[in-house]
């Protein structure tokens, strides 16, 4: 076996029990060096893939397992929301009003677009296709606009464990993240929440929320996008 | 048809899990570049093998069997979202877990992996971490045996590259 054919197997397995290889391996001092090196970048693989297990894991996994039997299904959102609610309950107990129900949802809204973050300084790396926009808004339930300015970039993205459209449309010289939620389940309102302003909004059975950092024009836009956004697919559903 | 009895069913889901959930938590996060979504796809794999249990005729094959629909959970999850497997990024592991390799080579090799194209750190995890055959992997990731040599090949060239690069550099700073 030949320098460059040790070398190959020796990349695709640097275990590889090839008897040439071996035996080229203990003649070969330069390929031997290079063996070497590459079964030490495997044990520092293992070292470096380590990920520490989250406490409880297995039990989760067990109990998870017992309620589904159960013939329930709680993801780990419904866990945290009754925790969150039943939290809430007692802190607010005396003051429960409806704005403490409602108050999560921005907050999975917000925590999603710092998480997902394509505003402004990346987004003109991220500029999503024609054809891309239109499937994701199709899977959102909606048309793709006329006049809703510029769709910068889309992405079909899942919420508290709703799909929804997540946009980045530029509009009189703004830029707003919009989402098509297809379902109503939210109710309208503003709100801020960390860096961000937002507004929600009902149209035609499903809600578009829309946000930006600054709050200006937020209130014309969310009109806008409302109309824009809200057009029911025409197109026969393919299901 | 035999039917398992339920303890005993309740027993061999527990084994698997006890056996099986920590390599699948490691390679979840190795794939899916994420802890939360990593937890989230362990759950999702446990859920959908303890209704197809039955299947799983032989103990051998429990750990590619979950491997396989990890893959499959993780798959489905590019179809809800509609993005490419490869636009990923990993977020950072927190950095100060007391069991944590610190030394700068496993560092800089942490580094270079989540440089890495998903479609090559995914086979090299499952060789190195699980001494899976070529075979294996292939029918892993449903692949022909070829390209799973050559994914091989590419991943360790690369990261041998990123490695020597950066010493390169840092002796030069040094
Ligand atoms: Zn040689
Ligand atoms: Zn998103």
């Amino acid at each position: 076996m030949n320098c460059l054919e040790t070398r190959r197997l020796t990349l695709i397995n640097p275990q590889d029990s090839h008897p040439a290889r071996l035996v080229h391996l203990q003649e070969c001092a330069s390929c031997n060096r290079f063996a070497r090196k590459l079964v030490a970048q495997d044990e520092l693989i293992k070292e470096a893939t380590k990920v520490d297990l989250p406490e409880g894991f297995a039990a989760r996994i067990l109990l998870n397992q017992s309620l589904q039997s159960a013939s329930r299904r709680p993801t780990r959102w419904t866990w945290l929301g009754l925790a969150a609610s039943f939290l809430l309950a007692i802190v607010f107990l005396p003051t429960l009003i409806e704005d403490s129900f409602y108050s999560p949802f921005e907050t999975e809204l917000v925590a999603h677009v710092s998480a997902h973050n394509v505003f402004s300084k990346n987004a003109h790396d991220h500029v999503t296709e024609p054809e891309r926009i239109r499937q994701i808004l199709a899977s959102a339930g909606t048309e793709m606009p006329e006049d809703a300015g510029n769709i910068i970039y889309a992405s079909t993205c899942v919420i508290d464990g709703d799909v929804m459209a997540h946009l980045l449309v530029e509009n009189n010289e703004q830029q707003y993240v919009v989402f098509v939620m297809p379902q109503s389940a939210v109710a309208e309102r503003s709100f801020s929440h960390a860096d961000w302003a937002g507004q929600i909004a009902r149209v035609n059975n499903r809600s578009i929320a829309v946000l930006n950092q600054t709050g200006a024009g937020l209130q014309p836009a969310t009109t806008v996008f409302s109309e824009q956004f809200a057009q029911p697919l025409l197109t026969k559903r393919t299901i | 048809m035999v039917t398992v009895t339920k303890p005993e069913k309740h027993k061999k889901f527990e084994n698997l899990v006890n056996a099986y959930s920590g390599w699948l938590h490691r390679y979840a996060y190795w794939i899916s570049g994420n802890r939360t979504i990593a937890d989230d796809l362990v759950q999702e794999t446990y859920l959908r093998a303890w209704r197809f249990l039955d299947s799983l005729k032989e103990e051998s094959a429990a750990k590619s069997w979950l491997t396989t629909i990890l893959r499959r959970e993780n798959a489905r999850r590019f179809e809800r979202k509609q993005f490419e497997y490869s636009d990923v990024e990993l977020d950072s592991l927190p950095a100060t877990q007391s069991d944590f390799d610190a030394r700068p080579e496993v560092t800089a090799l942490r580094i270079a992996l989540k440089k890495l194209p998903a479609t090559y750190r995914e086979p090299l995890i499952l060789q190195v971490l699980e001494g899976y055959t070529l075979e294996d992997i292939a029918e892993i990731m449903s692949l022909p045996r070829n390209t799973v040599a050559t994914r091989l090949h590419r991943a360790r060239q690369k990261l041998k590259h990123q490695l020597e690069n950066d010493e390169r550099i840092s002796n030069e700073l040094s």
